[in-house]
Order: structure tokens, then sequence, then C-alpha cells
């Protein structure tokens, strides 16, 4: 064991590179899932059209493939970026599919009725989701959302592999370098990302003993 | 006197001694690596799949080559066995030491460079190669980098769990690590990595690969000597592998297989190793 706290800096760093790309996909991803579960809801059939091509085509796209597209596409036009970039870009294109299946579910579980009668009181689309819709919707798919988030977290680990020096990199680094305590090492990264997961699902759990609509 | 086809046929063939084909192999005190691989007749060798020159699968033939490749089968001749008795397996950097130490491969011809790292979790037999490192960098800008200290703030890619991005720690590099070398030249010509440290010889190929786009830069630094991975205390195999190699050098198929491989590259002056052996 002590060769954890021996690597105890590399370890921590990769750590702290994992969560940054969790942080900041999942803010990415938060934002752009809602917009999409708000055009896949919308009156308008295009609006509504893009978003579930969009949906059909990035969630059922393996996630490496679209790293692939990004990192080595983005160059190609002339886009150039940081590795941690264009990672946190790839996860977003990714997870804001299920975020956005996750808001929706939430959304369809509220009594049309509701919006039928927020349009009789003469709300327009944007009120209507605004202050009946998304609130509600956002509530009842919390715990969808977390397993989400969850799933985004593991998939940073595909970064490594994409010039990014998170904790699955730091993990190669440490092998290569100490081959001889392997299961420690590889047992020790793995525990780090069970206390990340565990911490987030908290993180839900709080926000939705606060807010979850009780039935 | 009718003369019988079938027994005269016989007869010639008792007379040329065909009977010695099937003495032909070498005898191994039993219990040892080599007695062990002679009589399940399969050697399995862990190359790397990407590395022209050294190893590399062809893929209009399906096939390996390179310098390894022959290395393996100069050792599995030596065994008694045909080139076809040896199945070889990818090994990549990161995985190569497990390998061994799991039984997966009997030996790793892979580029393995001899370090003290490698050297804690596996004997090495050798040195079969010895080369320097050096850095492929885009051809325009081939002139700024002339010692490995201009290196120092680039952002330097190799793959992930490789010694080449030690290394680039060590200098003072930014390291990107990406799973293949194929990725890292593919960054290195959009500009996503500025350079690529490595082995001069692994560096030509990618050279000759992609003409007019990457360049070697950099003075040689950081001497590397390739040798043979084997499970660490196995002394006799590595002994065994020592004297193939050494008769190999002192017989000139060491050349002439040199000059089969990375003598079609482009790059020379690769004299051969004069300490097999230093190692175990």
């Amino acid at each position: 064991m002590e060769v954890l706290v021996e690597y105890s800096d590399e370890i921590l760093h990769g750590f702290g590179v994992t969560l940054l790309l969790f942080v900041w996909s999942a803010a990415g991803s938060l934002v752009f899932g809602t917009a999409l579960a708000a055009m896949r809801v919308s009156p308008v059939p295009i609006a509504r059209g893009f978003a579930a091509i969009y949906v059909h085509i990035t969630r059922n796209a393996p996630s490496i493939l679209l790293f692939v597209i990004v990192v080595f596409g983005f160059p190609v036009l002339k886009i150039q970026l940081s590795f941690f970039t264009y990672a946190v870009i790839a996860l977003t294109i990714y997870k804001a599919s299920f975020v956005c299946e996750a808001l929706r579910s939430g959304i369809q579980a509220i009594q049309p009725g509701q919006t039928e009668a927020a349009r009789s009181l003469g709300m327009t689309t944007g009120q209507v989701l605004r202050y009946i819709v998304l609130p509600q919707g956002f509530r009842s798919s919390i715990q969808p959302v977390n397993n989400t988030l969850i799933a985004l977290l593991k998939s940073t680990a595909i970064a490594a592999g994409f010039g990014v020096t998170e904790a699955t990199y730091q993990l190669d680094e440490l092998v290569r370098d100490r081959p001889d305590v392997l299961y420690i090492i590889f047992f020790g990264i793995a525990a780090g990302y069970i206390i990340l997961t565990l911490a987030i699902s908290g993180i839900a759990q709080l926000i939705g003993n606060r807010l979850e609509v009780v039935r | 006197m009718r003369i019988n086809l079938p027994s005269l046929i016989v007869a010639v063939l008792l007379a040329t001694g065909f009977h010695a084909v099937a003495e032909d192999k070498p005898a191994f005190p039993a219990g040892t690596t080599m007695e062990t691989i002679q009589s399940r007749g399969k050697l399995v060798v862990g190359v790397k799949y990407d590395q022209p020159g050294m190893g590399l699968m062809n893929p209009s033939t399906g096939r390996l080559e390179g310098f390894d490749i022959e290395i393996s089968n100069k050792i599995a001749a030596s065994l008694g066995l045909t080139e076809d008795q040896i199945e070889f397996k990818e090994a990549v950097s990161k995985n190569r030491i497990p390998f061994i130490d799991n039984g997966v491969v009997d030996i790793v011809i892979a580029s393995f460079g001899i370090t003290p790292e490698s050297k804690k979790a596996v004997d090495l037999a050798g040195p079969y190669f010895k080369t320097g490192m050096q850095a492929l960098v885009r051809v325009e800008e081939k002139d700024k980098y002339k010692t490995f200290e201009d290196l120092k703030g680039v952002k330097a890619c190799a793959t992930t769990g490789s010694d080449s991005l030690r290394v680039a720690n060590r200098i003072g590099a930014v390291p990107v690590a990406f799973d293949t070398y194929n990725e890292c030249v593919q960054q290195l010509i959009t500009g996503g990595v500025d350079a690529i440290p490595l082995t001069t010889i692994l560096l030509a190929g990618y050279v000759q690969a992609n003409p007019g786009r990457v360049a070697i830069a950099v003075e040689p630094f950081n001497p590397y000597r390739f040798g043979i991975g084997l499970k660490k205390g196995d002394k006799p195999f590595c002994d065994f592998i020592n004297k193939v190699l050494q008769t190999a050098i002192e017989d000139g198929s060491w050349q002439k297989a040199l000059d089969a491989t990375v003598g079609k590259m482009g790059v020379t002056n690769f004299p051969p190793p004069d300490d097999v052996g230093s190692e175990c």
C-alpha cells in the first residue's frame, strides 16, 4: 500500500484532471442536453427533427469514435484546441443526448393537462417551458441524470488515449514503472473512481431530497 | 531386370541421408525453457505491429516483417522450430512486461529498451540492437530543434505507458499520450503536438511513410540498447538466446537481416552490439 502513498502526487494530479474533465463536460452536457430536450418537445418540426436525429446518431455511436472524430477531425478543419478541450467537446457531444433523453422522460411524466392549462392562460411556448414544464421535468429526472453523470465520469478515462494526463493515464505510467505492484496500483486507481462516483451520487441524493417531486 | 520405382526412391533416399532431417533438432536438458518450447512445438513471441523496420504488420500481405521478426526466426531455428511454428502476439509498450510475467509469451522482441526499470521486472537477453533517441518534427521546423534541450516545453507525443513518455517528462517536454505512434504522427502533421521523441530506428520508418512532411531532428541523445525480454531468473534461457545472437553476429547473418529490413529504410550505420550477454 505504501506504493500508493509514494506516488500520491501523480495519482492526485491525475484525479484532479479527471475531476476537471468531469465538471466541464457535465456542465456542457447539462446545458446542451437541456437545449436538445427543449427542442425535442417543442412544437417546431425542424427543431424536433434535428434533435431527434442528433440524439439517435450520438447516443448510438461508440464514444471512442466521437473522440477520434473530434481529436483528429478538428485539426484537419484548422480548429486547433488543447487536448483537454477536445476531450470536453467529445464527452459533451456524447453525453448531451443521454441528458436530453433523461430530461425528456421527466417532461413526459407531466400530465398534458398542465401544458394545456398554461396555454389557455395565454403563455407562450417559452413561458410554458420555463415556468411549467422544465422545472418539473428537472425534478423528476434527477436520478436518471445522476446515472448519466456517473457514466460520464467513467467515460473520461477514454481521454487517457487522446493526450490528456488524467487518472487512467497515470495508471498506465505507474504500471510501466512498477509492474511488480500492478494490482495495488490498479485497485488504488479503481477505488479513486468509486469514491468520485459515490460523491456524485451523494450530491444527487441531497438535491433529490430537497427538490424531487413527491407523489 | 525390371526396376521397381518405389523401392528405388527409398534406396536413394536412404543413401543420401534423408533420415538426417528427423534428427536435426538440437537436444536440450529436460526441464529447461528451451526443452519446453521445443516439445510444445511452438515459440510464442511478443512483437510490435506498427513499427516499420522492426516489427510491422504488412496490410497487403497480412504478414509481419522487420528486424525483430528476423531475430525471432533465428531463435526459433536454433530451437529446431520452423518459421511456421512461431506464434506472434502484438505487444505494446505497456503490456509487454505483464505478457512475460503471466506466460502469455515466451519472449518479447519489441524494441524493448534495456533500462534499470525494465531490468527490475524481467530479464533481458542481448542487446541485439543499439540506437539512440532523436525526435520526429514537422519538416519545416527541422532547424528549430538542434539538441534535446530544444524540446523543453514543447508538446511531445508518445504511446501511453512507453519509455519515451518518461524521457519526454525528464527532458522537460510536455508529455502527450496516445495509444499508437500512428496517432502521434497524425497529430504531429496536423499540429496538435510538436515532436515525437523516439529511437532513431523507429523514427526512420515514419519519415519513410510520410515523405516531405516529417523529418528527424535533434542530435542523438539517450543511447538505447534493445534487449529480448524473458521471465526473470531464467538464466539458462537467457544464455541460450545470447549464444544465438552472438553466433548470428559472428557469422554475418545479423548484418544480413539488418540490411534486409532496417537497411531498406535509408538509415544505416547501426553497428552490431559488442556486449551481448552483458545483462544476464
